[in-house]
């Protein structure tokens, strides 16, 4: 609920704005000045340095011409809508948490959530390769176990191009970064005791609940976790550099677009070109932000 | 009875599916600690259990690389989360609170930051942070950090603060309370376990953050750990239990930090007083 | 509900208890921090000057050897009444060329860099070396280099230093490498019933046949040949190697300037069938057929995989630098031996008109240290950079600590390093391919050959050339960016040398400045010819690489 100030109350309430003064300040001078360099520099063939040249839209019309570009989106396009399944996961395992009867232990549990979290970002990176590694691997390890493959067969799971991808989407099994699990319970825990009561007297099962009530109330969670994650897989290129190196793995197949930024800027020297693809990277995030917003409204 | 019964077993279906996940979450954890105690030999051979003789002496080798940038990514990272949040929750209230002209139009200058990508802009970067003298100052890490943290607590902290009840506020104001007042007595403490989330995952954002320290800190004496762990690779030649050791020694400040913390985030949450 | 509450308030004391630890942490680390910070003044009093000393080489033995070269060095310095600080900063590999290209542009890099990335880069940041390497290296004093000058103290004469675009020196080379083969010879002895070590191409192929049915038969998971594949090491290595001793002395009769094999003259000599362009295609056919004893999925192996499946016993041979050569004899719980690249004989089908062995003299230095343009300690930074490539610093850091092979002449090497020590007895050193142009395109070379070993065609010569032909625009693209670089530089150079002219006769200057003006002007004038003759040789390229025919002849 909050206080509509018109522009005739103003006098009253302009201190208001003092309270964003500072954080404004810092995010112009430290996001905006440099972003709306970038901005700048996508229509410069620019080495980052002292050559600077104006070259208006080619790289423009290089950018809607690239057909590695593209197919980077389009890979894209497979990550985000995988990262929505992979969603799902946190939240059973939010509510199934919620509902554990026995304080102590769901506490204990949660803790125990948050530990692998702390895991350096490398240490996982490090171990998926070996799980992955086609020939003492340990996922082809137990596929020759079970006895789907031969003994010395293998399979390459990050270099057949049919496999890559698959391979990049099931990596970091099973997907419950704390923070999805802790900012489902930290709704969930909003949930008043009365509703459950009232729930439990209509007989309603856990399924019913779960629908009817848990989920409608975590919608906000939901909503939020969603806008993040698209936003950060359209971004994303780390993953895929480290696993895959600067071309995007075989033949470019999981070239990602920030990958690329990454490449003509850094590898080839072309700053220009890093921009206007980091521009359409913008574009089409804030597209998808704003699609989000209208389509996952919040009934409260 | 029946009922006691069935609900017994969906109690033990509840304990066995988070076992389960919660086994897959440790491997990397475990492995973590496993190789630390190998030599290159025995991580080549058998790398996924256990083989003796431990090599205990990896840790020394590793605590003799990290151990100097410890204190400083205590301060960088404290540092940057407690700014971070000060503000954001100063930022969440006023948008939350407040519809003033141009509410709308400074939000989106807020939100428009995360959808640029972060590795266009890294030159322009540094040489804003030369140009400020902040290179090689913790500085340097600390201040565009709080920056480029406000996007995503102010919108996550945003959410939350709207979905306290307009009573409480009220409540406040009849006993006089002015806008400090209020975030101080109603906002921190009813958003405690967002805030202690947010920074939770800022603190390991810094804690795991090796860009900005690789390219604007110089001297050893001010860099982080981060940038010591990668350090502890070779291009040519790796030692993993070396490696494995320095990233485990490296967790234990986080892990002793959550043991605490949890309590006061997780537990300390009122039941029933952020409603939806 | 006592219960509870005492729980709770157990609860709140453990709370407090981790809030008071945590900000007694904090508490220390700012203290920490603020020692750390004013420490960097305190311990460097005002007359000291600090320099800072930066690479990307982490491996075992490096950093530890320049810790004992930089006391050497600020010792002998102190000695000579000159108070100097030296700092060494170890930047991982992964994050070098970014870190470099940051702080270049940004204007506070280190005194003495590890150099990566491509001439241009060095020719706009990094100051040329070209005006001192004619002087003695005044740290060899009382060593058997003594009378050299510094640029003849190197094993190649600095061969290797020579940026071939702007015919400048900007880098000098700390270590030499060589690539070698190491052999499992257990394994080898098991499969084969012999200790013997493949000499040539032919009886290397074969050891590789009976490892693979040894494998078959045991059910062992054997790779005949282990790959670096991930950062295509051993593909380019193999192709580079290969290439050369087929085509070496291609750019003998074709190259119209007489020297270098360059992708130009060759692909003008195939449009005018003067060249057969299969001859071209026989390295990636020689290729393909070693490739298929590599692990499978080699695309996705990188070195430590590698290394992992090479101790686990499994793998026959292992290709990979002399830096490695330590720990590939070191760590392994059996017998290695290192053995050269084989030799493609006539023995072979493809070895009618084979060359023999790669000369490696100067092929192989690596570790290019230079000064960037905006250090603010330039005369102590090169006497630093000539104190790391003297005699006695050298052979402490790179072959007692580092176990590598120096840059140097003159230095001797004991046990397992003599199998590293270069080839110097053959005729030709390597040889340009034409299919390299440096760059991406190069990188879509590579993966062409990683297609070609996966799918095995028929014709790995005919499929690598429609897969090359297909890749033209992303070859033209690059050629294009290139050509522009360059006609900017001469632009620019053209300018440089202009200024540098009057600097030579400016009457202000000391004759020894003047001196030095002189000497880089005249250096200068032969990178401005090199970069038109570079102009040229991507122009043609270019056309040259559009009129290639699809068609088979």
């Amino acid at each position: 609920m909050a206080i509509e100030v018109s522009v005739k109350k103003l006098r009253n309430y302009y201190p208001a704005y003092f309270l964003i003064a500072i954080p404004l300040f810092l995010v112009l001078l430290f996001s905006y000045h440099p972003i709306v360099n970038g901005f700048i520099h996508m229509f410069y063939r620019w080495d980052g340095d002292t050559v600077e040249e104006f070259i208006g839209l080619e790289y423009m019309w290089r950018v809607i011409h690239d057909s590695e570009l593209l197919h980077s989106f389009w890979v894209v396009t497979i990550f985000v809508v995988a990262n929505v399944v992979k969603m799902i996961l946190p939240i059973l395992v939010a509510v199934v948490l919620h509902h554990v009867i026995n304080d102590r232990i769901g506490y204990l549990y949660r803790i125990l959530f948050v530990v692998p979290m702390i895991i350096p970002a490398m240490v996982g990176i490090l171990i998926w390769k070996y799980f992955y590694e086609p020939n003492s691997g340990i996922l082809n390890g137990m596929l020759r176990a079970f006895g789907f493959i031969g003994p010395t067969e293998t399979v390459q799971w990050l270099s057949d191009p049919a496999l890559v991808i698959p391979s990049l989407v099931f990596m970091g099994f099973p997907w419950v970064g704390a923070f999805g699990v802790l900012i489902y319970l930290a709704g969930l825990q909003g949930i008043s005791e009365d509703i459950y009561e009232a729930a439990e007297i209509d007989g309603a099962g856990a399924l019913t609940v779960f629908f009817k009530i848990e989920l409608p109330l975590i919608m906000t969670q939901v909503r939020i976790n969603l806008v993040l994650m698209i936003i950060s897989t359209i971004q994303s290129w780390e993953n895929i550099f480290l696993f895959l190196g600067a071309d995007g793995g075989p033949g470019g197949i999981a070239m990602v677009p920030g990958l690329m930024i990454f490449r003509e800027a850094f590898s080839r020297g072309l700053f220009g070109y890093g921009c206007a693809i980091g521009f359409v990277i913008f574009v089409v995030t804030l597209a998808l932000t704003l699609i989000n917003n209208k389509i996952v409204r919040v009934n409260k | 009875m029946a009922r006691v019964v069935r609900s017994r077993f969906a109690e033990c279906m509840k304990h066995l599916f988070i076992v389960l996940i919660l086994f897959f979450a440790f491997v990397p954890l475990y492995l973590m600690v496993n190789i630390s105690l190998k030599d290159n030999l025995q991580f080549a051979l058998n790398p996924w259990l256990p083989s003796y003789p431990f090599h205990w002496e990896n840790y020394v080798y590793g605590w003799h690389q990290i151990g100097g940038t410890i204190f400083n990514t205590i301060f960088v990272a404290t540092t940057t989360t407690v700014l971070t949040l000060f503000f954001a929750v100063i930022g969440a209230y006023f948008f939350a609170r407040y519809k003033m002209p141009g509410s709308k139009f400074l939000f989106g200058i807020f939100m428009l930051l995360m959808m640029y990508p972060a590795v266009a802009n890294m030159v322009p970067m540094f040489k804003l942070i030369a140009s400020l003298g902040l290179y090689n100052t913790h500085l340097s890490l600390i201040i565009p950090a709080v920056a480029a943290g406000q996007a995503f607590n102010i919108y996550v902290l945003r959410n939350f603060i709207e979905d306290i009840p307009q009573d409480l506020f009220d409540a406040i104001e009849i006993d006089g309370g002015n806008t400090f007042w209020q975030i101080w007595h109603v906002v921190i403490p009813m958003s405690m376990p967002i805030i202690g989330t947010l920074g939770i995952l800022s603190i390991i954002g810094q804690w795991n953050n090796f860009v900005s320290p690789l390219l604007y800190i110089r001297d050893s004496n001010l860099q982080t750990i981060a940038v010591a762990l990668l350090n502890l690779e070779g291009e040519y030649t790796k030692n993993w239990g070396q490696l494995m050791a320095g990233y485990t020694i490296a967790s234990i400040p986080l892990i002793v930090l959550f043991i605490f913390c949890m309590k006061l985030f997780i537990r300390g949450l009122s039941s029933g007083a952020v409603k939806g | 509900m006592s219960k509870n509450n005492d729980e709770f308030s157990r609860n709140s004391r453990f709370q407090r208890f981790g809030l008071v630890l945590a900000i007694i942490f904090f508490l220390i680390s700012v203290v920490m921090v603020i020692r750390n910070h004013g420490g960097t003044e305190t311990i460097f009093s005002p007359d000291t000057k600090v320099i800072t000393f930066a690479h990307w080489q982490l491996e075992d033995g490096f950093r530890e050897g320049f810790e004992e070269a930089i006391k050497i060095y600020e010792e002998e310095k102190a000695r000579q009444g000159v108070k100097v600080k030296v700092r060494q900063l170890g930047i991982p590999i992964r994050g070098y060329s970014q870190w470099l290209l940051t702080q270049l542009i940004g204007g506070e890099p280190a005194d003495v860099l590890e150099l990566t990335g491509s001439s241009d880069i060095f020719n706009q940041y990094f100051v040329t070396l070209s005006p001192y390497i004619g002087e003695r290296n005044p740290w060899n004093k009382g060593t058997p280099l003594e009378n050299y000058s510094w640029r003849e103290s190197f094993v190649d004469d600095m061969l290797a230093s020579l940026d071939p675009n702007y015919s400048e020196f900007f880098s000098v080379n700390l270590f030499m490498m060589t690539v070698r083969v190491y052999a499992n010879v257990d394994l080898i002895r098991k499969a084969t019933g012999s200790d013997k070590m493949p000499d040539t191409v032919t009886e290397w192929l074969e050891i590789c046949r009976k490892l693979r049915e040894y494998g078959k038969a045991t059910d062992r998971p054997v790779i005949p040949i282990g790959v670096r594949g991930f950062d295509k090491a051993t593909l380019s290595t193999l192709f580079y190697d290969y290439n050369a001793q087929l085509n070496g002395d291609l750019s003998d009769f074709i190259s119209a300037y007489g020297f270098g094999g360059v992708p130009a003259d060759a692909f003008e000599a195939i449009n005018n069938g003067t060249l057969d362009r299969e001859r071209l295609l026989d390295p990636v056919r020689l290729i393909a057929e070693i490739g298929q004893y590599f692990a499978e999925g080699f695309p996705s192996i990188d070195l430590e995989q590698t290394k992992y499946l090479f101790f686990s016993g499994n793998v026959g041979f292992f290709i990979d630098g002399s830096y490695n050569a330590w720990s590939m004899v070191n760590n392994s719980p059996f017998e290695v031996k290192v053995i050269r690249l084989p030799e493609l004989t006539a023995a072979h089908p493809l070895g009618g008109h084979a060359l023999g062995r790669v000369n490696e003299l100067g092929s192989g230095l690596g570790g290019k240290f230079g000064i960037p343009k905006r250090t603010k300690n330039f005369d102590l930074a090169l006497d630093f950079l000539r104190f790391i490539t003297s005699y006695r610093i050298n052979q402490l850091t790179m072959v007692e600590h580092s176990r590598w092979l120096s840059s140097l002449k003159q230095v001797k090497y004991e046990g397992f390093m003599k199998d590293l020590e270069p080839i110097t007895d053959t005729g030709y050193t390597g040889a340009n391919d034409p299919f390299n142009n440096g760059g991406y395109s190069y990188r879509r070379v590579l993966q062409l050959l990683e297609k070609i070993i996966i799918e095995k065609p028929s014709d790995p010569g005919q499929m690598f050339w429609e897969g090359f032909l297909d890749d033209r625009p992303i070859l033209t693209s690059e050629l294009y960016e290139t050509v522009l670089g360059i006609q900017r530089t001469l632009w620019s150079m053209d300018g440089s040398r202009s200024a540098l002219s009057l600097g030579g006769s400016n009457p202000s200057l000391s004759e020894e400045e003047r001196e030095l003006f002189r000497r880089r002007g005249g250096i200068t004038q032969e990178g401005v010819t090199g970069r038109y003759r570079n102009l040229d040789d991507n122009i043609r390229l270019m056309r040259e690489v559009e009129k290639l025919k699809r068609e088979k002849n």
